[in-house]
């Protein structure tokens, strides 16, 4: 009890700080009206008495600050013991502060985590307008198909448009001396044109275009220092020349999100290579209509 | 570290002479300073710009306690008075002055 009433006692003057200084001040007034009163008694006109009672008093200014620094100091000092005491007592137990750092750090971890998928699942949008008629599509069970079976679906026109798209690409480039290696994201050349990402600058990659691409804020700063001329150069990527024909914003995020980005978009180059079906739906047509029966 | 007394006196002593002067009951920081002067027969005049740091440190050390009441003149004032504490800190600080006092006096006469 005792021991609470010495916590409280600079925490209510944090509390009452303003009722403090007008405290203080009216003090202070009581102090130097008395003295006044004293010196009319003896005798001096009031306003002598009050300029001589105020000379007296001295700097009311710093006198506060001083009785302020008072409490201040307290606090100051009543934390630090506080803090020491609490490490005092964690030291003479370890196992329980094991115990309780163990469980604080599973607690925030926990939070952050549900905070993060909240943010994925809830709250975040890729970066294309109307993402609510995109859909992904699998044929028979499978992520990924053939690219002539994607040519088929794609003039069979069921959609207002499909499209397709490799994430789990790599490609080499080739850049002076030296051949890195990109994570890069293949897609079908009408796959700016169906999904409607936005570019920071330039253009996207147009259908029909084999030898584009277009490349991740990141990637342009960090491996081609921002340069502002990139627009219409080449990159040797896996050999070919590829013309750098748009820029995506910072904060783009892929389709599938969860903070996958690949360093650039390219078009599929080989026959035999399989993309993941991504279909625009039309307007008048839901998912549930889209589903096969 | 803000133990800034009148510079005549020795360092600590503003406290004893408050506690002491709070010791026959409660007074407002007025009467405080009035009341050291008269029994000092003028020798000690406490700054008011020490004063009332003084007495704000007291509190927060728990010596004393602050009441708004009415002065004799009819005029809002803060009172303060001795708590426990505070009586016992006055013994210890006048026991320690007393000594002190003492141990000067021997100086004065054999040095």
């Amino acid at each position: 009890m005792n021991r609470l009433k010495e916590l409280a006692r600079p925490l209510t003057y944090l509390w009452r700080r303003g009722s403090f200084d007008h405290e203080l001040a009216d003090e202070v007034q009581f102090h130097i009206e008395s003295r006044v009163d004293e010196l009319e008694q003896s005798g001096m006109s009031r306003s002598e008495a009050l300029s001589r009672a105020r000379r007296e008093f001295g700097s009311v200014v710093r006198m506060r600050e001083e009785t302020r620094a008072a409490w201040h100091v307290k606090w100051m000092e009543d934390l630090l013991s506080d803090l020491r005491y609490a490490s005092r007592a964690l030291r003479r137990n370890p196992g329980f502060a094991a115990a309780a750092i163990f469980s604080l750090a599973l607690g925030v971890g926990a939070n952050t985590t549900i905070f993060s998928l909240t943010m994925e699942f809830l709250f975040s949008q890729p970066s294309c307008p109307n993402p609510e008629t995109l859909a992904a599509m699998r044929i028979g069970g499978n992520s990924d198909i053939e690219l002539t079976k994607y040519r088929f679906l794609r003039d069979a026109h069921l959609f207002e448009g499909l499209a397709g798209s490799f994430l789990e690409a790599e490609s080499n480039w080739r850049y002076g001396e030296d051949t890195y290696d990109l994570h890069v994201m293949r897609v079908t050349s009408n796959f700016f044109d169906v999904v409607g990402v936005p570019l920071a600058l330039g253009r996207p990659i147009q259908p029909g275009e084999p030898a584009a691409v277009v490349l991740s804020h990141r990637f342009w700063q960090q491996r081609l220092a921002g340069d502002p001329n990139i627009l219409g150069r080449a990159l040797v990527l896996d050999g070919q020349p590829y013309t750098v024909a748009g820029i995506l914003p910072r904060n783009h995020r892929t389709l599938i999100g969860f903070g996958w980005s690949p360093d650039l978009y390219m078009p599929v180059s080989g026959e035999n290579e399989i993309v993941a079906l991504v279909a625009r739906l039309p307007q008048d047509m839901t998912r549930q209509m889209a589903l096969p029966d | 570290m803000l133990e800034t007394n009148t510079s005549e006196f020795l360092p600590g002593t503003l406290y004893l002479l408050v506690l002491r002067t709070l010791a026959r009951g409660p007074l407002h920081g007025y009467a405080i300073a009035r009341r050291i002067k008269d029994s000092s027969e003028d020798a000690l005049e406490i700054e008011e710009g020490s004063l009332y740091p003084a007495l704000n440190r007291m509190l927060v050390k728990g010596w004393l306690t602050a009441e708004w009441g009415t002065s004799e003149n009819n005029r809002k004032a803060r009172f303060y008075k001795l708590t426990p504490e505070g009586r016992k800190q006055l013994e210890r600080e006048s026991k320690q002055f007393d000594r002190l006092v003492e141990a000067i006096q021997l100086v004065m006469r054999t040095a």
